[in-house]
């Protein structure tokens, strides 16, 4: 009789969190913009992934008397200076800016997290310790402080993935904190504070679930903004080096191509950018607002 | 006034440790550079000659203990002085003075440009929420916000200065058959405007405008999205019905109404804004070889000058703090509901 009662109970709570929980999923794709953005992103992913088999071409293959090629039927986005295939190039580059935009927004996603999390619950010193920290780097212009570091690092793929992971925890732990202030003073966490629940137990069954829907609205936000650094970084030099094919550095690398008409060695590139930016701005958005409207039903 | 003065006082302490943060976060940076600056310094003659190089250490305090050399590092900083680069062989203090006017100049024409146009583009996408005009503006922004400014101002370029032949060459303030007026301010455009040369004059601001329109389009774009939602947000609420119902003209409920309390969301922005402005600055002014902070910057990333590159980290983060500091007073200012 005990069993039968509060396993019904069960499972009426486990129904009724797992509508919750899935109803913004379905909910973004349910909308217009979601589901474009979610089919531009996995374009992409497509692309970062059968990069070889797709380039039709090898991205560091000079063939010198090639060089400068207008777009056409063989070269898709026509060829660089050294002759290279720009649209091969444009695949590879695509692989690479996607790995460190989802290696380091993944890895500033958890700590950030953590920290704004045990930040908000534990408050006190625990608090201000972590938040003055976040402080201090949120005090730096995002792309000047990750110049800084990436110079100091050396450049290259490992630093430049430090550099956008560093810029970026501050903003998850803010964002988790602020949800955390709201949800500590829930009645399911008084609850579980009264049943003896130990505080770990409490951080990642309570407290930890509800600020992840928020922050993942930055999660898709952050891997557009990681592609921008990224290929800031790149332009100015300090990211990844050339022969390497790197969206940024393709833009720098035709620049001086550009005043004397051969706009394709840097526009291909370019629009490719902004398209994944746009895409992941259009889910962040998206996610906001279905957070919204899940939240008020 | 009385309990305003103790939120100032309270909010200057505040900056206090974020500032010594900033330093010892930038101190931290520089001691993990690799390479010994006695070193860079010496050149090869000092590694083949130990007491030679043990001299030099002394020299620039590198052999005094780290809480030494960071006591030293702050009472130089608070003297203005960012330290010296070896590679320029000068006091960087002094190249940056020079380098200021020229990134303020852009800097400010970009805000002109950005600030009044997102707002407008904010109010006027809200009071058209879902129509035609909504969408443009939403569309654009979208695109304002997902553009890479070294990219749009290349775009500009190309139709601008290579098509349409409208734009002067992207090279500089002043096209290079000009001198340049003589140095008052050191802000081009007032300069020359102080000596009476209007041709300088001219051809300043004809220069500016493509490198500021590029800057300014984020700007624009995060403002009227900001905007655009905090008008919607006042529109709907009561005592804009009332407003309305009263009779109030359209014009007294757009300006004292829904602008006013959209203006606290607008500030908080525009000062995040300049923080993105600052990076911006730098990709611009490597496109468009505006001689200012930007330029110098990169001129340091390809010469490998890190104390040049730190002097210019550390300086553009104290100026963004204080940039937020401004933003916090002016709440008050703006908003009469905000006590302290």
């Amino acid at each position: 009789m005990m069993d039968g009662f509060a396993g019904r109970i069960g499972e009426i709570r486990k129904s009724r969190s797992a509508r919750n929980f899935y109803l913004p999923f379905i909910l973004f794709l349910k909308s217009k913009t979601g589901l474009v953005s979610m089919l531009i992103l996995l374009f992409y992913i497509v692309i970062a992934v059968f990069a070889p088999q797709i380039a039709p071409y090898n991205p560091l293959q000079q063939n010198l008397s090639h060089s400068l090629l207008p777009p056409s039927l063989s070269h898709l986005m026509g060829t660089d200076d050294l002759g290279r295939d720009v649209f091969s190039r444009v695949v590879f580059a695509i692989r690479i800016d996607l790995e460190i935009a989802f290696i380091s927004v993944s890895i500033a996603y958890v700590i950030g997290v953590l920290a704004g999390i045990v930040a908000g619950y534990y408050g006190k010193i625990a608090d201000n310790a972590i938040m003055r920290v976040m402080d201090v780097f949120l005090a730096f212009p995002s792309l000047i402080f990750a110049i800084a570091i990436s110079v100091i690092l050396g450049t290259g793929f490992l630093s430049i993935i430090v550099a956008i992971t560093v810029t970026s925890i501050p903003l998850f732990s803010r964002v988790a904190r602020s949800t955390v202030l709201s949800t500590k003073n829930e009645l399911y966490v008084t609850a579980a504070v009264s049943q003896g629940a130990s505080k770990t137990h409490i951080l990642f069954r309570h407290i930890l679930p509800p600020s992840i829907a928020p922050t993942l609205v930055l999660y898709a936000l952050g891997l557009g903004g990681a592609i921008n650094v990224a290929a800031a970084l790149s332009f100015l030099g300090v990211g990844i080096h050339p022969p390497t094919p790197e969206l940024g550095a393709m833009i720098s690398e035709g620049l001086n191509y550009v005043l004397s008409g051969q706009w394709w060695l840097s526009v291909m590139p370019g629009l490719f950018i902004v398209l994944i930016v746009i895409a992941t701005n259009m889910m962040g958005d998206t996610i906001r607002e279905v957070n919204d409207v899940s939240l008020r039903r | 006034m009385k309990g305003f003065r103790k939120f100032l006082v309270l909010r200057v302490v505040s900056l206090v440790p974020t500032i010594f943060g900033l330093i010892l976060l930038t101190f931290f940076l520089t001691h993990i550079i690799p390479g010994n600056p006695a070193i860079i310094l010496g050149g090869p003659e000092v590694v083949s000659n130990p007491a030679e190089l043990k001299v030099l250490e002394a020299e620039l305090g590198l052999n005094k203990p780290l809480y030494i050399q960071f006591i030293i590092y702050m009472v130089q900083l608070l003297h203005f002085n960012l330290g010296y680069s070896f590679i320029q062989g000068q006091y960087i203090s002094y190249e940056i003075g020079a380098r200021f006017p020229p990134t303020i100049e852009l800097a400010v024409a970009a805000m002109i440009i950005g600030v009044p146009i997102g707002i407008y583009a904010g109010i006027f996408a809200a009071l058209r929420a879902n129509q035609v005009g909504d969408h443009a503006v939403r569309i654009t922004s979208l695109l304002g916000i997902s553009m890479p400014v070294f990219f749009l101002d290349l775009l500009l370029i190309i139709v601008f200065f290579s098509d349409l032949h409208v734009a002067p060459s992207p090279f500089g303030q002043l096209s290079p058959q000009l001198s340049y007026p003589r140095t008052i301010t050191g802000f081009v455009i007032i300069d020359s405007l102080l000596t009476g040369n209007i041709t300088d004059f001219a051809n300043s601001l004809w220069h500016i405008v493509l490198p500021a329109v590029g800057l300014s389009f984020a700007v624009i774009a995060v403002l009227a999205r900001v905007m655009r939602s905090s008008v919607l947000d006042v529109v709907n609420k009561d005592y804009m019905r009332t407003a309305f119902a009263i009779g109030l003209p359209r014009n007294i409920l757009i300006r004292k109404y829904a602008l006013r309390n959209a203006l606290l969301p607008t500030i908080t922005v525009t000062a995040i804004q300049m923080g993105a402005l600052m990076g911006g600055v730098v990709l611009t002014e490597t496109i468009f070889s505006w001689p200012g902070l930007g330029l110098y910057t990169y001129n340091s990333i390809l010469s490998l000058d890190y104390p040049s590159i730190m002097a210019v980290a550390i300086l553009s983060g104290v100026v963004f703090v204080l940039i937020n500091f401004l933003a916090d007073i002016l709440y008050g200012v703006v908003d009469p509901r905000v006590k302290y």
